[in-house]
């Protein structure tokens, strides 16, 4: 099958092509310095990057892990995994869900919205930007993570009103073996932090 | 200078010069899979205290939209897709979904997580590049293949695109320290995905238990080669076309080894594959059934795609959705590895035959 003849472009449009795949390389150069010093911004060209190569030699490894209990005022306890609490969103979001909504409260309010040595763009361009992990004890934040325990909560177990929700965070410790032919297995288990939301309908904001 | 122009030139109006119908066949391709596999997108309720946008649109703000604004951004974004599909207001349709998709993957993407990707921007590179010229309403409505010019220039810029992202993985990889011959970055990786996320597909099992140190490194090496170099290889369609087949056995590992399907980016090199001619005789037997095709049968085949749309967003469950999605990337990682195992074969019998009697074909 022949291919088509490209169409016959003029002067000017074959300037306006130059320019045009000249601005995307131009942007793209722009992008990558912007990434060096901010967090990825939505759009971007880019794909997932997985960039450390991990440790080079045998060592610990903490991994967080949430352990949620919901506890409800007919006695009943119910344990769930951050999935099973959340298998309504892609599980790809799911740690940084967690993250913004249900992990222990810092011990000093943070700084800034951005990560530690990133660039923060302006809050009176970007108002919403980083907000849930630097506003977690405003009362609307508290207000709708309440609002949102409780629908939950009824859909996991119906008959008794919701009292409260508690998520313990351990660390799990693996030793990560560099050699090969070796199945790794978790080998601590401690206890890092709880957060506990109540869920009383009168309730006051979190502790 | 004017050596670098002419090949920068030859690379931008030259190269990509593919034929209509194999880009009408992708056009359909790439809205079906969007239609299917990418909406709707970003209709759960999330509490408000989740919304910690990147800097996007949605950071302009500082609460969620209203449902009915997302399902709003879905309905526009699948009508947009099903204008596509049919090639009805071609550019037009498909600046819509690359808007929309942008939109709608914005809002889904508040709660801090990106899920990178590369089809909205096929979709605004491949706008104006003249895929609504065959296999279209359009072509019926003003005739082909005047009403929508190829611009093979746009093919370039998308290769380019394309080989812009695989480089930001590649190059952070290479900076994390991936090519050191003592890290283990694909093991180190897998290890979270395996015993954190509990994604536990049996060739990770095996791979944990038996691949020595040089089997890892032959899955780290080659992922930050491929990934770094794909935008070298835009410069020539052919050799795009090689880093796209070896795109597909990357894509088929990462799924058996982490059980993560990225069946986008397959679509995404569909690209630069010549559809057409992949099976002349199917082509020419599809040519004839459209031109016999009844108006009843053409209305009927035209409504398809807003009737399952409709179904697809207000009738099926998340859940259906997601296990026909999940279906969908599976099949097409199989069917994706067996497109670039015969390219490779017959780029190599092309090669070989060059080599042997000085015929050189460019695929």
């Amino acid at each position: 099958m022949q291919e088509l003849p490209n169409v016959q472009i003029d002067a000017r449009a074959r300037l306006q092509a130059r320019v045009v795949a000249a601005l995307v390389a131009v942007l793209f150069a722009g992008q990558l310095v912007y990434v060096t010093i901010a967090e990825e911004p939505y759009p971007a060209l880019m794909m997932p990057r997985f960039s450390w190569a991990g440790p080079n030699q045998a060592s610990l490894v903490d991994i967080p892990v949430p352990e949620i209990s919901l506890i409800y005022r007919d006695g009943k306890k119910v344990r769930l995994s951050q999935r099973e609490l959340l298998g309504e969103f892609p599980t790809g979001h799911h740690s940084s869900i967690m993250g913004s909504i249900l992990a222990p409260l810092p011990s000093a309010p943070p700084k800034q919205r951005a990560p530690a040595g990133k660039f923060e763009p302006p809050t009176w361009l970007f108002p919403g930007y980083g907000l849930a992990r630097f506003d977690r004890t405003d009362p609307e934040h508290v207000a709708s993570l309440k609002s949102w325990l409780r629908a939950r909560s009824r859909e996991i177990h119906a008959a008794a009103p919701v009292q409260s929700c508690v998520v313990d965070w351990y660390d799990d410790t693996y030793p990560y073996q560099t050699g090969s032919g070796q199945e790794m297995s978790r080998q601590g288990h401690t206890l890092m932090g709880t957060f506990e939301v109540d869920l009383h309908a009168d309730s006051t904001p979190l502790p | 200078m004017q050596t670098l122009r002419r090949f920068l030139d030859r690379w931008l109006f030259e190269e990509y010069q593919t034929d209509s119908k194999s880009l009408g066949l992708f056009r359909i391709l790439f809205a079906s899979y969007v239609l299917l596999a990418e909406l709707p997108r970003g209709l759960w309720s999330l509490p408000q205290a989740a919304f910690s946008p990147p800097v996007s649109i949605p950071a302009l703000f500082t609460h969620y939209p209203p449902h009915w604004l997302m399902l709003t951004f879905n309905i526009g974004t699948m009508l947009c897709g099903c204008c596509l599909l049919l090639g009805l207001f071609t550019a037009t349709s498909s600046f819509g979904m690359a808007l929309g998709m942008m939109l709608v993957n914005s809002f889904s993407f508040a709660d801090g997580k990106i899920d990178e990707g590369l089809l909205m921007w096929v979709a605004l590179f491949m706008a104006r590049s003249g895929w609504g010229a065959a296999y279209s309403l359009d072509a019926r409505r003003r005739g082909a293949p005047a009403a929508s010019p190829h611009q093979a220039w746009l093919m370039a810029v998308l290769a380019m695109a394309i080989g812009f992202a695989l480089f930001t993985a590649g190059s952070a990889k290479l900076r994390g320290g991936w090519l050191r011959p003592d890290s283990l970055g694909t093991r180190y990786h897998l290890f979270w995905d395996y015993y954190v996320f509990g994604r536990q597909m049996p060739l990770a099992g095996w791979a944990f238990r038996n691949l020595p140190h040089w089997g890892w490194k032959l899955a780290d090496w080659p992922t930050v080669f491929w990934e770094s170099s794909f935008f070298l290889c835009t410069f020539r369609r052919s050799w795009c076309r090689v880093a796209c087949a070896f795109g597909a056995f990357f894509h088929f590992g990462v799924w058996l080894l982490f059980d993560i399907e990225i069946s986008s980016n397959l679509i995404a090199y569909g690209a630069f594959v010549a559809w057409a001619q992949l099976w002349p005789s199917a082509t020419a037997a599809l040519d004839r059934r459209l031109q016999t095709l009844s108006e009843a049968a053409r209305a009927a085949l035209c409504a398809l795609p807003f009737v399952f749309s409709a179904c697809w967003l207000f009738a099926a469950s998340p859940d259906f959705r997601d296990s026909v999605t999940l279906g969908l990337s599976k099949v097409l990682l199989v069917v994706g590895v067996v497109f670039a195992l015969v390219y490779l074969r017959l780029r190599w019998k092309q090669l070989f035959s060059a080599a042997l009697l000085g015929n050189p074909n460019r695929g």
